[in-house]
């Protein structure tokens, strides 16, 4: 089963970003949409789930989809806390009760447990993007979108979030959309990798597949080395 | 991490050292200057004007002379708090409208003080010519601050709730309302200590029965410059402990606000 974009055009700011590109997003995978900065990722990611019109195509796979959203920042409310972000986004859906029990639930899956009545600026940016991945799966999305979530975070804590994200995400199955600019974060999460052309308008180049779990390849990524050096050959770097 | 949380503002930490160290030098000062005028008239030494001081606690006038300036420095307050949000809120979220009514706030805010009691003089009865000044001189401050908090919402805040598919109701509650809290504050301290030397000023020349200003001006008139002084500090006193009382009610709002 897929979500198909078909024949997407779109203009930003008097620039043709994306000219009849054709992707078919895999439901329950995990899909990457790698390329260099610039190139109207975070675009698409708009269009997709309708913060922006396209100008022509066809989106309607994505239409009255539900979604939630991982950005680069964390984007949660300073005056709430660690319980109160992601209580915030389940108040409108669940009655009182069961949003405590499913906040309390995704705190406890993101290792915050003992933060819970912590502000934000009482917690590292790490753990605040933690909380930024435990409110998007807390919310029963049927699409998770990550625009370059682990984009600026030190190589350490990078792996970490990554596992986070790797359980919880196992454990739900979601489809996700993840945008990134970083070889390895593609390789180490996506289930299927589309290349985006430097070029503008951009197209994909290149698509790829890969079958090990995520869990698997977190440990020992040597076996996704040619792969990686496949994917690098095709963004020149 | 874990320090900062226990970490009281430092208002509430015991920094009364410094406060009293200044205290000593401002009177030492006081003493010295007045040692050397040597002239009552001129400067009342701080023993004098401390004598004067327990002087009129004592007298009966003195709570409902107090009061009295209160209570119009509060009114003053309390209308221009719920006009300026009000007309803050309304050109935060409307362009024509801010269009329309910025010029107006500007004028407000740059008429003369004395312009405001003049006019107020010939308009009102004399105990209300302080309040209508100090709501004058407060509301473009709460305004102002108002809309420059609508301004400054969090767009890509705005865009998460979005996303997310929040309630707008929930949305101004949750995320409009607690933005807007940190400017309103800021306003609310400025604006009731502006609003407070305007009532006096008012009283002066509009002269209550019972106000701090009128005193001030009768004590004048009889060159009681010791009861000048000792009016001036009760003045500053009051004007001190309504500020303190500000601060931490803010310090209590705004909780989650982190501490410079």
């Amino acid at each position: 089963m897929s979500l198909e974009i078909k024949k997407l055009e779109k203009s930003y700011q008097g620039k043709v970003v994306f000219n009849e590109i054709d992707i078919s997003i895999k439901e329950k995978k995990i899909n990457c949409l790698l390329g260099v900065s610039g190139i109207g990722k975070t675009t698409l990611l708009n269009a997709i789930c309708g913060l922006i019109p396209i100008d022509s195509g066809d989106i309607s796979d994505f239409k009255n989809k539900s979604f939630s959203f991982i950005f680069q920042e964390p984007r949660i409310l300073n005056w709430k806390t660690v319980y109160g972000n992601i209580n915030f986004v389940l108040k409108d859906i669940y009655d009182k009760n069961h949003a405590d029990v499913v906040t309390k639930k995704y705190i406890s899956m993101v290792g915050l447990p003992e933060y819970a009545n912590y502000y934000p600026y009482q917690i590292s940016g790490g753990m605040q993007q933690r909380v930024a991945i435990a409110r998007a799966f807390a919310y029963p999305s049927e699409i998770l979108i990550m625009d370059e979530p682990f984009k600026s975070l030190d190589f350490k804590l990078k792996k970490n979030l990554m596992e986070s994200f790797i359980n919880l995400w196992d454990k739900d199955r979601r489809t996700v959309i993840f945008v990134t600019h970083d070889l390895d974060e593609a390789v180490c999460l996506g289930d299927n990798i589309f290349v985006l052309d430097e070029s503008m308008p951009s197209f994909i180049k290149k698509e790829i597949c890969i079958i090990l779990p995520q869990n698997e390849r977190l440990s020992d990524h040597s076996i996704l080395n040619n792969i990686k050096i496949e994917l690098a050959d095709s963004l020149n770097i | 991490m874990k320090t900062s949380i226990t970490k009281k503002p430092s208002f509430l930490r015991y920094e009364g050292i410094y406060t009293l160290i200044s205290f000593l030098v401002l009177l030492a000062a006081w003493k010295v200057v007045s040692v050397i005028i040597s002239s009552e008239i001129i400067l009342p030494s701080p023993e004098d004007t401390t004598i004067s001081m327990l002087k009129l606690i004592r007298t009966k006038e003195f709570f409902i002379i107090i009061l009295s300036s209160f209570q119009r420095g509060l009114l003053g307050f309390i209308i221009s708090f719920i006009l300026g949000i009000f007309f803050g809120f309304l050109s935060g979220l409307s362009r024509v409208f801010r269009r329309i009514f910025e010029p107006f706030l500007s004028v407000i805010r740059t008429t003369p003080v004395i312009t405001v009691i003049l006019i107020a003089l010939i308009w009102f009865k004399a105990n209300n010519v302080p309040v209508f000044a100090s709501f004058l001189m407060a509301f473009p401050i709460i305004c102002t601050n108002v809309i420059e908090g609508i301004d400054n919402v969090d767009q890509k805040i705005l865009e998460m709730a979005k996303i997310f598919r929040i309630k707008k109701s929930r949305v101004i509650k949750e995320i409009y309302i607690p933005s807007l809290v940190p400017f309103l504050a800021a306003a609310v301290s400025s604006a009731f200590g502006i609003g407070w030397k305007v009532v006096i000023a008012a009283e002066v020349l509009s002269q209550p029965k019972y106000a701090i200003g009128t005193s001030l001006q009768t004590s004048k008139i009889y060159l009681n410059i010791n009861d000048v002084f000792a009016w001036t500090i009760y003045a500053i006193l009051i004007g001190y402990i309504i500020e303190r009382i500000i601060r931490f009610a803010e310090y209590k709002t705004i909780k989650w606000k982190k501490e410079k």
